[in-house]
């Protein structure tokens, strides 16, 4: 890269990028061809597939529905409708098999339009059929309603036959119970009255009752009228005969009652036996009659009310096969009707049992009747139930063969879909990519471009300029440091002749410390004679200080002895207070001749006393003395230790003076060394002086060199720059130059072209900076 | 000589039971006093030579420019307790009389203090302390300045059995 040359480096860069928008621009235009193939086959042939298969499913569910409300409803209107529909599917097939023979890329079209046909076909097969089963069906249902009716109306008639029966034999029944019982009032009433007569005796009163009992006779002919039973006509005949002997009896009782007193006793008591023996026959049938009768009603009754329930019983059967019938229709269930009809074969039972039960013909051949129109009703339902099952299981096949049509449809669209899916979604992956490439491709030139610009300018710029900074670089350099070698030999003469001054100063005030340690020493060894001396002193005060420990000690003993002998005063004194009280005890046995003798041992008595007294106070004052003279002694001991310890620093005192005085004259001794290395020192710093006024020299000279080489690289910048760039490397000659003339600000300025230098190696720009005018320039 | 001396003894001895002179000594700081004609002689202590089988109070024997006395401590013998010996204790040899002689025993006291002469008045009876409590070695009670002295019975201090014991020991 580095060996090339700049145009060579300049037209490789242009070539490759027109290269690179070659390459895009021959992508790009051959997806766009593709993308354009696919949609139009997309347009020709995968739509209008789609399309028609959208149709026919469409016309195909229709024609279901029309079918499937056909079927519910059985109105004709429907089957109209379905039949237009299915011109309709016709019609979207037939478009499809003209799309097939146009079409090139439609491959399982074919197969799926024969599915649809056939289907289709299956379907009109199944349409005539159900339309024939409902006819039918409606021609059953018009035999159920027929002899459902009849059933009823049979049911009906005998409910209401027997309702009429058992009304009139509860009145019949009720009227012969109250003819009986007027009977029974008036035999009753009968009684009385002749009980009465006979009582009061009034026979007139027992012939009246025995016409009373005329109008039983009326009564039991009313009664055996309308008596059908053999039994209850004899009890009737019985009670009528009864009833007429009782009368007789009353009617020839009565003469003879009239008779009073003279009346046949016999005669009268025989009659009276007849009568009451008739009035027992008379009531008792009476009873019996009452008593059958109402027997023969409550079983009447029972009979009646089995037959009602059984009738009503039947009834509702019918009307539970009935009410099953329409719950089916209504339900659209078999299944309902089914059971329906297995509960209505129990109605054969309930006929049976009311026929056991039945005794008029009548009735019998009502009962025969209904059963005859239940049998029809049964076989109608049974015909009806086997049509409907027929036409549901058409209906299926139905949804079967419209299913297929259907699958066939939803085939043919997925794959219309699917194709159309993968149609589009390979024109949109090959747009995304040819766009993805377009935009890579783009990105890529323009880098490319700009770091083929970014090397180019720099391959030719960075050299030149680095050439430039190392030329202007070392002018500054050499600039500078010839003035700042020039400055500091300046400095160096100063600083010798600065040094040589104070090298005189130092070598006078060494003198002047070398007689002052003379004296120092001299004061050291006086200072230690007087030491000496104080030592003597202390060491005599010690001696007297142990004399008078010594005397001291002497005096506590000399107490000590005295205590002594005081004791032994002490002693005496007792022992002669003794000998007194002895010689008072003398005195006293001797009586008055003692008395005298008495008062002398009480006398002796009393010395003694007092030499004891004396003698303990003068103890008391000895202890005294022994104590403080003990506290003396102590303090002594103390003096003593005081002494010594002032002995003791008095010597060290003394060594370190003498210390002093050798160390002062080592001092002296040095300080003489130190001024002879002075005066040697003088000598070379004069000669230092010498030498930094001679670099002085050469080091302005240097400067002026330097100067010439950075006009020479001014020069080489405006070559290289143009005039654009020239104001910066006059500025910099300008700072150049303000350097070499002030080196009191020497060292500032040095750190500041340093800095410059060490920033220049990172960033040359900065020093040469790359600015649009450069570029346009370049 | 000695039998006609004795009324007159006896005169004088009934006299000064109470009226007269009486040697004290203290005991247990306390001030005890002896009828003067009872004591015989006043010694310092001396070495005393113990007997053995001799009751607690009794301290042994010494030996009296020739006799042998008893000596009883009378700290001991009234129960006080016992100290050492020092220069101050003394031995009062008293004349006891016995049923049949008079018996010469030492008694040891912490000190002698004086020969007093005190007034008859000046002495009152023994307090009854009680039935129980033999005082009948109590002669009286002295009021003086220093304050009570108990005037000692010394007969009565040790009794004719104890007397009779010691002598039976000598």
């Amino acid at each position: 890269m580095k060996n090339l040359s700049l145009g060579i480096k300049i037209s490789g860069g242009f070539g490759l990028l027109i290269l690179m928008a070659i390459a895009l621009g021959g992508m790009a235009v051959w997806k766009m061809n593709t993308v354009k193939t696919q949609s139009v086959m997309l347009a020709d042939e995968y739509v209008p597939e789609v399309e028609m298969a959208m149709e026919l499913r469409g016309a195909v569910n229709r024609l279901m529905y029309e079918m499937r409300g056909y079927g519910y409803t059985e109105d004709d209107a429907f089957y109209q409708k379905a039949q237009e529909e299915m011109a309709a599917v016709e019609k979207a097939l037939d478009a499809g098999r003209l799309l097939d023979e146009k079409a090139v890329n439609l491959e399982k079209l074919k197969g799926n339009l024969d599915q649809a046909t056939q289907g289709i076909h299956d379907y009109k097969a199944l349409m005539e059929k159900t339309v024939d089963t409902s006819v039918e069906m409606a021609k059953n249902r018009e035999t159920l309603y027929k002899s459902a009716a009849e059933y009823m109306t049979n049911s009906n008639a005998l409910l209401a036959h027997e309702n009429e029966l058992f009304e009139t034999n509860l009145a019949e029944r009720q009227h012969k119970i109250a003819q009986v019982s007027q009977l029974v009032d008036i035999g009753t009433n009968v009684r009385v009255m002749n009980y009465k007569a006979q009582a009061n005796n009034q026979p007139d009163m027992i012939n009246a009752a025995a016409d009373k009992l005329d109008s039983a006779f009326t009564v039991l002919d009313n009664l055996r009228s309308i008596s059908s039973d053999q039994g209850d006509i004899r009890r009737i005949d019985a009670t009528a005969s009864a009833a007429r002997n009782y009368q007789d009896a009353m009617k020839a009782f009565a003469p003879e009652f009239r008779k009073g007193m003279l009346g046949d006793h016999d005669i009268l008591a025989r009659l009276k036996a007849q009568m009451d023996k008739n009035v027992a026959v008379y009531t008792n049938n009476c009873n019996e009659y009452l008593k059958g009768q109402q027997e023969k009603l409550s079983r009447d009754m029972m009979d009646r009310h089995h037959k009602i329930t059984l009738v009503n019983d039947v009834i509702d059967l019918g009307n539970d096969a009935r009410i099953g019938a329409f719950k089916a229709q209504a339900l659209r269930s078999p299944a309902v009707m089914k059971t329906a009809m297995e509960h209505f074969f129990k109605v054969n039972d309930k006929l049976d049992a009311l026929k056991a039960v039945t005794h008029s013909s009548e009735n019998l051949k009502k009962i025969e009747a209904v059963r005859q129109a239940g049998n029809t009703y049964k076989t109608a339902m049974s015909d009806f139930l086997t049509n409907w099952i027929r036409r549901e299981e058409i209906g299926h096949q139905r949804v079967k063969a419209s299913e297929m049509t259907i699958a066939a449809c939803n085939t043919t669209a997925d794959t219309g879909m699917s194709a159309t899916n993968d149609v589009a979604d390979g024109a949109v992956a090959s747009l995304g990519n040819a766009s993805t490439v377009m935009t890579i491709g783009l990105i890529a030139a323009l880098i490319v471009g700009c770091l083929i610009a970014f090397f180019i300018t720099r391959g030719i710029t960075v050299p030149v300029n680095r050439i430039i900074a190392g030329l202007n670089e070392g002018a500054n350099q050499v600039a500078s440091a010839s003035s700042q070698v020039s400055s500091s030999s300046q400095s160096m003469a100063e600083g010798a002749s600065q040094q040589a001054a104070s090298i005189e100063e130092t070598s006078s005030s060494m003198e002047e410390m070398s007689s002052m340690t003379k004296k120092n020493s001299e004061n050291a060894s006086h200072a230690d004679h007087l030491m000496k001396e104080a030592n003597q002193v202390v060491k005599t005060a010690n001696d007297s200080m142990d004399d008078l420990n010594t005397s001291m000690s002497e005096i506590s003993k000399a107490s000590e002895e005295t205590s002594k002998i005081i004791k032994t005063i002490d002693e005496i004194a007792f022992q002669t207070n003794l000998l007194a009280l002895n010689a008072a005890v003398e005195a006293a046995r001797a009586g008055e001749a003692g008395a005298g003798f008495a008062v002398v041992a009480d006398e002796v008595r009393n010395l003694a006393m007092r030499a004891a007294e004396a003698a303990k106070n003068t103890a008391t004052l000895i202890e005294d003395t022994v104590k403080k003279v003990n506290q003396g002694a102590e303090l002594v001991s103390t003096t003593n230790e005081a002494f010594s310890q002032v002995a003791q620093s008095s010597g060290k005192v003394g060594e370190i003076v003498t210390e002093i005085s050798e160390a002062s004259n080592e001092q002296a001794n040095g300080i003489e060394q130190v001024n002879l290395a002075i005066s040697e020192m003088d000598k070379v710093v004069q000669q230092n002086a010498a030498n930094a006024e001679e670099s002085a020299s050469a080091s302005e000279e240097m400067s002026a060199q330097a100067e010439q080489l950075k006009e020479y690289v001014g020069d080489l910048v405006l070559l290289v720059k143009g005039s654009g760039s020239q104001n910066e490397s006059i500025s910099g000659r300008t700072h150049i130059k303000s350097i070499a003339s002030s080196p009191t600000s020497m060292y500032a300025t040095k750190k500041k072209t340093l800095g410059q230098a060490s920033s220049r190696e990172v960033r040359p720009d900065q020093v040469i900076p790359l600015d649009d005018d450069d570029f346009t320039d370049f | 000589m000695t039998k006609d001396k004795s009324p007159m003894d006896q005169a004088i001895k009934e006299t000064s039971i109470k009226n007269g002179k009486y040697l004290t000594f203290s005991l247990e700081q306390e001030e005890y006093g002896i009828g003067i004609l009872k004591v015989k002689e006043i010694i310092g202590m001396m070495p005393i030579t113990s007997v053995p089988r001799t009751p607690r109070f009794v301290k042994g024997v010494i030996n009296l420019r020739g006799k042998v006395i008893p000596i009883v401590d009378l700290r001991a013998k009234f129960g006080m307790e016992s100290i050492p010996y020092t220069e101050r204790t003394c031995i009062i040899v008293v004349e006891i009389d016995s049923k049949d002689a008079t018996v010469l025993i030492g008694i040891v006291v912490d000190a002698v203090s004086e020969v007093l002469n005190i007034h008859g008045d000046e002495i009152e009876d023994t307090p009854a302390f009680g039935t129980h409590l033999d005082t009948e070695y109590i002669m009286g009670m002295a009021k003086t300045e220093g304050g009570v002295k108990i005037l000692l019975n010394i007969d009565r201090v040790l009794s004719i059995k104890e007397i009779q014991n010691i002598q039976g020991v000598m």
